[in-house]
C-alpha cells in the first residue's frame, strides 16, 4: 500500500512538472505533428495519461503478486505445523513405544511451527479470524498433554500412559484418543488453510 | 528507610539441569521432574524465599518437556511444602521464548496444586 502511494505521489509530482513546463512553453513552441497538429500541452495531456495508465496496472499486478507471495508464505508455514502435528501423533502409532525425548521434541517442534505461523501472520500483516488459531493452539497443547502426562503421585500401573527407562508406553486407548485429536487439529488447520486462501 | 534491593536468581532448566528433560519421577527414568526440583530447584527456591528475592527461570533450549516433567517440578513445590502458590507467584518468572504457552502451563500447575492443597487444608 504504502509503495502504491510513492508511486501515484511520484506520478502526480513528474505529471505536475510535466504539466507546467507545458503550460509555460505551450504557446510559444511550434506544433508537432501527429496525424494532425497537436499542441505542446496535448500532447503532455497524453503522455501523463499513458503514464498514470502504466502505474495502475503496474500496482495492481504488484498488489497481486504481493497477495499470492503471502498466501504461499503462510500455507507453506501451515503445512510444517501439519506435517509436525502427524510426525508427533505417528510416534505414537501401534507397535512402536517411542522414548520420552522423541515425545517431547516432536511436541516442541509443533509448538515452534505453530509459532512461526502466528509469527508469519502478524509479519505479513494478516489477519483472519484468531479464533481458529487459538482453538488449534490449544488443541495441540491437549495433544501434547496427552502424550506427555502421567498422574502425579504414585505412577498407577494402570495408567493410559507410563514411562519406564524414559520409554513411553501408551494404551490402545490413549492412542485412540490423540488419533482422534489429531483429527481434531487437521480439521482446524483446513479452516485456518481456508481463511488464508480467501484472504 | 531501609531500602533492600532484590536480587534475581536466574535459572536455565538447559545449563543447570539437562537438555533432555524426562518424566515425572525417578523411578521413570533419568531427569525427571522430581529429581529437578529435588536437586535444583527446591533448594534454590528455599534459598530465594528466605532472602526475600526473585528467581528468573528460563525454560528455553531444551529438546522440549514432557506435561508431567513441570506439573511435577512446579506443582511439586506446593505438594512438598517447599512453597505456596502465593510465594511462588511472588518469586517466580519465566522466559520461553521457544515454547511461550509453557508459562502458562506451568502456572496452570501451580495454581492447579496450591487449589488442591488449599481444599485439603479446609
Amino acid at each position: 500500500m504504502r509503495r502504491q502511494l510513492v508511486d501515484f505521489a511520484g506520478g502526480a509530482f513528474i505529471g505536475a512538472i510535466v504539466g507546467w513546463i507545458a503550460k509555460t512553453i505551450g504557446g510559444s513552441v511550434s506544433y508537432f505533428t501527429l496525424g494532425r497538429e497537436i499542441s505542446l500541452v496535448e500532447l503532455a495531456t497524453l503522455l501523463l495519461t499513458a503514464y498514470a495508465a502504466l502505474i495502475l496496472f503496474r500496482s495492481a499486478e504488484r498488489v497481486k503478486y504481493a497477495d499470492q507471495l503471502r498466501k504461499d508464505t503462510l500455507l507453506r508455514r501451515l503445512e510444517s505445523v501439519r506435517s509436525a502435528s502427524k510426525r508427533s501423533a505417528e510416534l505414537v502409532a501401534a507397535d512402536h513405544s517411542p522414548t520420552l525425548v522423541e515425545v517431547t521434541s516432536a511436541s516442541k517442534a509443533v509448538g515452534t511451527e505453530m509459532q512461526l505461523l502466528k509469527s508469519a501472520f502478524a509479519r505479513l500483516d494478516v489477519t483472519i479470524e484468531s479464533e481458529a488459531i487459538d482453538k488449534a493452539e490449544k488443541a495441540l497443547r491437549v495433544q501434547h498433554r496427552l502424550m506427555t502426562y502421567t498422574p502425579p503421585g504414585k505412577s498407577a500401573p494402570d495408567s493410559p500412559l507410563r514411562v519406564v527407562s524414559n520409554q513411553v508406553l501408551i494404551t490402545a486407548g490413549r492412542r485412540r484418543e490423540i488419533e482422534s485429536q489429531c483429527r481434531v487439529i487437521d480439521s482446524l488447520l483446513f479452516e485456518i488453510e481456508a481463511q488464508i486462501i480467501c484472504f | 528507610m531501609l531500602v533492600r534491593e532484590m536480587t534475581t536468581t536466574e535459572l536455565s532448566i538447559a545449563k543447570g539441569f539437562c537438555k533432555t528433560p524426562g518424566s515425572r519421577s525417578r523411578n521413570e527414568g533419568d531427569f525427571s521432574g522430581e529429581q529437578f526440583r529435588e536437586d535444583v530447584l527446591a533448594p534454590i527456591v528455599t534459598d530465594v524465599l528466605r532472602d526475600g528475592g526473585l528467581l528468573f527461570v528460563d525454560l528455553d533450549h531444551t529438546y522440549g518437556y514432557g506435561t508431567s516433567f513441570l506439573e511435577e517440578a512446579f506443582g511439586g513445590l506446593i505438594r512438598t511444602n517447599v512453597a505456596t502458590g502465593p510465594e511462588l507467584h511472588r518469586i517466580l518468572s519465566f522466559k520461553s521464548d521457544q515454547e511461550p504457552y509453557l508459562i502458562d502451563e506451568v502456572w496452570e500447575y501451580i495454581d492447579e496444586a496450591e487449589a488442591l492443597r488449599s481444599k485439603l487444608r479446609n
